[in-house]
């Protein structure tokens, strides 16, 4: 075959060309540490890689949304746990106030740290984030929540927000107010006890319970006590006194109980004739509320046997709705505790995805130094070799001899 | 005695010239174009002498070009390929370092904006994330923007090469068209030189066009270019010119110009550095340009949407965030009528163009791009808008029959791209309802957060839900009542629906009511943060965010193509050019040894002169005695 002397350029150039392209592309992968610089370089994997990234910039924003959340439920939970602190000396204090040893001084200096314990317990329901909003307030974040007007106001809404912790999950970031310190019910959460206003006896009740759930109906029931007309079954025995409530019930000496639509209320003292006993539907109070009530109480005079009963019924009803907010308190605790817990696992299940998509990424946008590499050398191997094999097939000529 | 003289001299004069053939060869061996030449001989007729005849020396037949027309042929159209791709490729790889880049190009602004609502929606009162948030949807319209400057940047790149290309391609026609003359008038014999720049001039030409020649019998060459169009004629040429398009102004087309008439031939061509501006034009850059556009419809729609859905922090609801575009609509200076186009669903939005052609009694779409058929309802008029596709087109004023126009849905979008909101305060992070328990229930019935279903016929709040009876209720505003009540299920009322459970009493309420000002509710802004992922497009399978990543991956794969072609098409280029040389070209240790071998000729054909001379001079000395 006839082969022209420019073919030999030609073909050398052109595989120089070649050779030194692919050197130049690899020598920029190494330099960059990149395999795609552009999605030209794989087209494919730059699509399936930005999809990457962009999953890895929504993690990022889950880190950063479960932080947010995280530092507000941390806080939310540092006011509840002083909340609930300072609930539980009020009721200690109430039960110190139920010792019969108490004076009138001794009820004032109490009523004097419960109103102290309120004033905290109102500036913890007031409780800002960081940024100044309100933990308590609802949506309405930028209105002090509970203000002391006589009563204490809530300001707020019953507004609640979420952060997005993973696809599709979301992590409830506040408790509004409302729902944390204003519906409380009262007496045990079905219904409340009240003593007559006239009362004359020195019956206090002591326990109301729903001891038939089935047959309990909410409504306002009064009961009202007479003497039982008939006389005791054995004359013989000792003629302990025996009442009749209103609905039939029969009520015979201390530490007895009525029974009525399901609801049971126990006794204890005599009551006079006439006395009445009302049993409401549990309603909302809050908590603040309950402690006013508490310290109104102390406030009253127990000079009578029957002023005795009535500080002890109103004591009762404090103390039941103490518990209950202190029950309330303590579920809201725990339903924090559970979605400081849902983010912490939610977290550390994303930094597991984060590793994940990181290494994917890094598979499909970076090199593989030791393959570049030893490619590079290639390259440089064979470039070597057409440079050689030029100078040697160029430095024959027929001219040369003649 | 004469016979050996003259012979000696004729193939001393032959050795001459082979020699100076050959020096001829070795002086052009590095000539581009240049065709190797090759010396034939001929024996001259002899003289008979009764029975013999005696030969009478050697005589020059013709210096020739040694040349296949073939492979000529096929170098000028494997470069012209070759330059096809070569301009298509470098256009190519520049749309990839605009759109491909991951770091740099649009799905990363996107993602910006997108991290930055989802900030809004960690402190949705804070005023100044709500104003980081405005600047990055600024800074996200300027990135579209400024693509979408590029990508017009490229296509006005693409009009100016058309231009210059138009120009070399007249000057080389006109210079083949002197050649043609030339050889014409040169006869029967034309020199080498003029054949060899010819073949160069032609291939030149094929390097800007593709171009089909005619060889004539007069030794003329015509070239046609397009669809048959003559370039050349003899030593006649014609005009290439570039004239905009009819509907779509801001695009230059080429055509040939005779007789006063330009003849659009843009379509038509496929080769050489015209044919891969045209296709890089036609096939990915268009398109390019209609998917940027394409996207940002599609993230103003769906954020818009969203953004609707909410209530700012003036207790408003919420209005556009940013800009909307309508479909640009460009007639034929020949149409009678105008019209305008709207759209009626981006959801819809292929990132087609469309051309429209009216029969007098009809529409007809197509796909500008391709000229298939597109499926249509309605007759153009105001009252039965023309819809396809996410539009809606309607002739303000009556078309004629031939009227045609280009709809060009998404070619502003980028333009009108902007933060339509004037002040932070008015990005609508919190939903527009909410719900509150009467302060004075009795009962413990709660109630949910009312979820907008109809923003476009809320009711006005507030709304109170009032139960008279624990199992019945009546809502303010709304006639008729008291209407039954089951714990848990859905009240729906006007625009919203909400939940009540649990056992209300007797007198309990429950507040609608909208939400007011300052609020630090995150609903809105939560369901913002993730609208780029939801399907929008293609029947709702696409998200905004899937097409940006298609966006990346079809540049992506279109530089990766064409870088690929360039390489195959190289190597077939070297392939015809090596052909071409193998036949053609110098080889200079030929020439060599064909120079030893005419300077032996020459130094023989000097001996026989030599000897006749002396045998001359013994037979004058004999004389002479």
């Amino acid at each position: 075959m006839r082969v022209s002397s420019s073919t030999y350029q030609l073909q050398w150039l052109s595989a120089l060309r070649r050779q030194q392209a692919e050197l130049s592309a690899i020598q920029q992968q190494v330099s960059s540490g990149k395999r795609i610089s552009t999605a030209a370089d794989d087209p494919a994997g730059a699509a399936q890689g930005l999809l990457l990234q962009q999953g890895l910039d929504r993690l990022q924003n889950y880190a950063g949304n479960a932080q947010t959340a995280s530092r507000r439920l941390g806080l939310e939970e540092d006011s509840l746990s002083q909340a609930t602190d300072a609930l539980n000396r009020i009721r200690e204090l109430a039960i110190q106030a139920a010792n019969g040893t108490q004076t009138q001084e001794s009820r004032t200096a109490i009523a004097a740290e419960a109103t102290e314990l309120l004033t905290g317990l109102i500036s913890t329901a007031n409780a800002q984030d960081g940024e100044g909003r309100y933990l308590f307030a609802g949506n309405a974040v930028q209105t002090r929540p509970f203000t002391l007007a006589g009563s204490v106001q809530y300001n707020g809404d019953s507004g609640t927000r979420v952060q997005r912790v993973a696809d599709g999950r979301t992590v409830q970031e506040n408790d509004p107010g409302s729902a944390v310190f204003v519906q409380i019910p009262t007496g045990n959460g079905s219904y409340t006890v009240r003593a007559g206003a006239g009362n004359q006896g020195t019956a206090s009740w002591s326990s109301a319970t729903v001891s038939d759930p089935a047959t309990f109906v909410p409504g306002t029931y009064t009961v009202t006590l007479t003497p039982d007309p008939t006389p005791p079954p054995t004359p013989a025995l000792p003629d302990p006194p025996t009442w009749v409530a209103s609905n039939g019930a029969i009520v015979t000496g201390n530490l007895t109980s009525i029974t009525s639509q399901g609801a049971t209320i126990t006794l204890d003292g005599t009551p006079a004739v006439g006395d009445t006993f009302t049993v409401d539907s549990s309603r909302y109070q809050d908590v603040f509320k309950t402690v006013q009530d508490f310290i109104t109480t102390l406030g009253q005079t127990t000079g009578s046997a029957s002023g005795r009963a009535s500080f002890q019924n109103q004591l009762n009803s404090n103390l039941q709705n103490l518990d209950q907010a202190l029950e309330h308190l303590t579920n809201v605790r725990s339903q924090v505790g559970a979605r400081l817990a849902t983010i912490d696992q939610q977290t550390e299940s994303n930094a597991d995805v984060q590793l994940e998509l990181t290494s994917s990424l890094s598979g499909i946008r970076d090199i593989d130094y030791a393959t570049a590499i030893s490619q590079l050398e290639l390259r440089l191997t064979s470039l070597e070799a057409a440079q050689k094999a030029y100078a040697r097939t160029q430095s024959f000529s027929l001219f040369d001899v003649l | 005695m004469s016979g050996t003289i003259s012979n000696g001299l004729s193939a001393l004069l032959a050795a001459q010239r082979a020699l100076q053939t050959t020096s001829n060869n070795i002086a052009n061996a590095n000539t581009a174009g240049y065709v190797r030449q090759r010396i034939d001989f001929v024996e001259r007729p002899g003289t008979p002498l009764g029975r013999i005849t005696i030969g009478a020396g050697v005589a020059v037949a013709d210096v020739s070009r040694v040349y296949d027309q073939f492979l000529t042929d096929n170098l000028r159209s494997s470069t012209s390929l070759e330059q096809r791709y070569v301009a298509y490729g470098d256009f190519a790889t520049r749309l990839d370092t605009i759109l491909g880049n991951p770091d740099t190009g649009v799905s990363a602004a996107v993602q910006r904006f997108f991290n930055q609502v989802e900030v809004v929606g960690r402190d949705p009162t804070s005023i100044a994330q709500r104003q980081q948030l405005l600047l990055e949807g600024e800074s996200l319209a300027t990135r579209f923007k400024q693509l979408d400057a590029r990508l017009s940047g490229l296509g006005n790149e693409i009009d100016g090469r058309l231009e210059k290309a138009a120009d070399t391609i007249n000057q080389l026609a006109g210079q083949i068209a002197d050649v043609n003359d030339q050889i014409l008038a040169s006869g029967s014999a034309p020199a080498p030189s003029l054949l060899d720049k010819r073949d160069e001039l032609l291939k030149a030409l094929g390097t800007q066009i593709d171009i089909t020649t005619i060889r004539q019998g007069n030794g003329t060459v015509n070239v046609l270019v397009g669809s048959g169009q003559s370039l050349v004629l003899g030593s006649q040429e014609a005009r290439l010119t570039t004239i905009p398009d009819p509907l779509d102004g801001r695009r230059l087309q080429l055509a040939v110009e005779t007789g006063g008439i330009a003849q659009n031939i843009s379509s038509k061509v496929n080769g050489g550095i015209v044919g891969g501006l045209l296709a890089f034009r036609n096939d990915v850059l268009d398109g390019a340009q209609r998917d940027l556009g394409q996207l940002a419809v599609g993230v103003a729609d769906v954020f818009n949407t969203q953004h609707r859905q909410g209530a700012d922090l003036n207790g408003n609801l919420g209005t556009d965030f940013f800009g909307t575009t309508s479909p640009l609509v460009s007639g034929a200076s020949t149409n009678s009528g105008t019209a305008t186009a709207i759209f009626t669903n981006a959801g819809d939005l292929t990132g087609r163009d469309y051309e429209l052609r009216f029969n007098g009694a009809s529409w007809s779409v197509l796909d500008r791009q391709t000229g298939a058929a597109v499926t249509s309802s309605g007759a153009g008029t105001a009252a039965s808008p023309l819809v396809f596709e996410g539009v809606a087109f309607t002739a303000t004023v009556a078309s004629a029959a031939g009227d045609r126009y280009l709809v060009r849905p998404v070619a502003n979008a980028t333009v009108d791209f902007g933060v339509v909101l004037d002040s932070p305060t008015e990005i609508a992070a919190a939903a527009p309802l909410v719900s509150r328990i009467g302060t004075g229930n009795l009962s413990q019935a709660t109630i949910g957060p009312p979820t907008v279903t109809d923003i476009s016929n809320l009711g006005p709040p507030p709304v109170t839900l009032a139960f008279d009876t624990p199992t019945s209720y009546f809502v303010s505003g709304v006639a008729g009542g008291p209407f039954a009540y089951t714990s848990g299920a859905t009240i729906s009322v006007a625009g919203w629906t909400v939940q009540i459970s649990g056992q209300p009493a007797t007198n309990d309420v429950f507040f609608i009511e909208g939400t007011a000002a300052g609020s630090g509710d995150n609903r809105n802004a939560v369901a913002l943060a993730t609208v780029a992922q939801q399907g929008l497009f293609a029947g709702g399978t696409q998200s905004v965010s899937d097409l940006g990543a298609d966006i990346i991956a079809t540049v992506g794969s279109t530089a990766n193509r064409a870088r690929n072609e360039i390489k195959v098409q190289e190597v077939l280029r070297e392939q015809a050019e090596i052909d071409v040389e193998n036949i053609s070209g110098v080889n200079l240790d030929e020439e060599a040894a064909n120079m030893l071998r005419y300077q032996q000729a020459y130094l023989a054909a000097s001996k026989v002169i030599g000897v006749a001379d002396s045998l001359f001079q013994n037979l004058l000395n004999i004389v002479a005695r």
